[in-house]
């Protein structure tokens, strides 16, 4: 049947991809820490996402949505994500250690005294 | 393509782009048309294309097109409008991704197929033949289904 034929050979189009870059998972065993700065403010949809470089390199932080910054106290216009102001982001890296990328639970500008922690429900 | 990366920046640094990506409504909003447009788009094209290529031959192949080819124009209008509004919010990005490339190939793709099919065929397909009628039926799926697969894979794939 035509249907199941080009089904197929859409499935097999998509195998070489899939092995290039897999779905995102987390390593939720070694918690980890980035220090440096924002590099590019929050952007919003669709992923609420700021940029910090640490040692040369940007490493993506995602925050999430509007309501992880609201819970954890921060506005949802981004104004404590100012450029260049110093960060360290608390939480996850993916399991493919070649993705530059956090997937927050603490943040802490300035060096210390103003902590945030993001909160994901669901 | 530095005119492409440039063209990109542009749009995205538009003032209502800048709103667009703060507004929950507004960016929930251009999401939910834009999977409107494809289910009617799809859920219109796939009946016609599966006619087109012999299914269901006691329904009359006009009478159908005459439905259905409205409303796939009509989502394929609105998906590409309600894309456009997606696309805007992270345009430097989004041109970089491969997938959209291919998705919008197949459209551009399945939508000249489309015209040229209509241009010898009518805008009822009721001057098709039979083998012109199978080939643009089994393109015209490939195209958009395709499409529809490579637009969902980009969240899982974004490169």
């Amino acid at each position: 049947m035509k249907i199941t034929r080009r089904a197929a050979l859409l499935a097999l189009a998509a195998a070489p991809a899939a092995a290039h870059h897999g779905f995102m998972q987390w390593d939720y065993e070694n918690p980890v820490f980035i220090e440096g700065w924002v590099s590019k403010e929050l952007d919003g949809f669709p992923h609420w996402e700021i940029w910090v470089r640490v040692e040369g390199k940007d490493w993506e932080v995602d925050v999430g949505d509007q309501f992880v910054l609201e819970k954890a106290g921060l506005s949802q216009d981004g104004k404590e994500f100012r450029m260049r102001r110093e960060i360290r982001v608390e939480g996850y890296r993916p399991v493919d250690k070649s993705v530059l990328r956090i997937l927050p639970r603490r943040i802490i500008f300035d060096g210390g005294d103003e902590a945030y922690d993001i909160v994901v429900e669901g | 393509m530095t005119t492409l990366a440039d063209f990109a920046a542009a749009v995205e640094s538009l003032d209502a782009v800048k709103a667009l990506k703060f507004s929950r409504w507004g960016y929930s909003l251009a999401n939910a048309a834009h999977v409107l447009g494809i289910a009617l788009l799809v859920g219109a094209i796939l009946p016609l294309d599966l006619r087109l290529l012999g299914a269901w031959r006691s329904v009359d192949r006009t009478m159908l097109a005459r439905v259905l080819v409205p409303v796939a124009a009509a989502g394929l209008l609105l998906a590409v409008c309600a894309g456009m509004v997606l696309f805007s919010v992270r345009a430097p990005h989004y041109v970089k991704v491969d997938l959209l490339a291919w998705k919008l190939g197949l459209i551009v793709t399945g939508a000249t197929l489309a015209l040229i099919f209509h241009a010898r065929a009518g805008l009822w397909v009721e001057r098709a033949g039979p083998g012109q009628a199978a080939f643009h039926g089994a393109a015209s799926l490939f195209c958009w289904l395709g499409a529809l697969l490579c637009g969902r894979l980009i969240a899982y794939f974004p490169g």
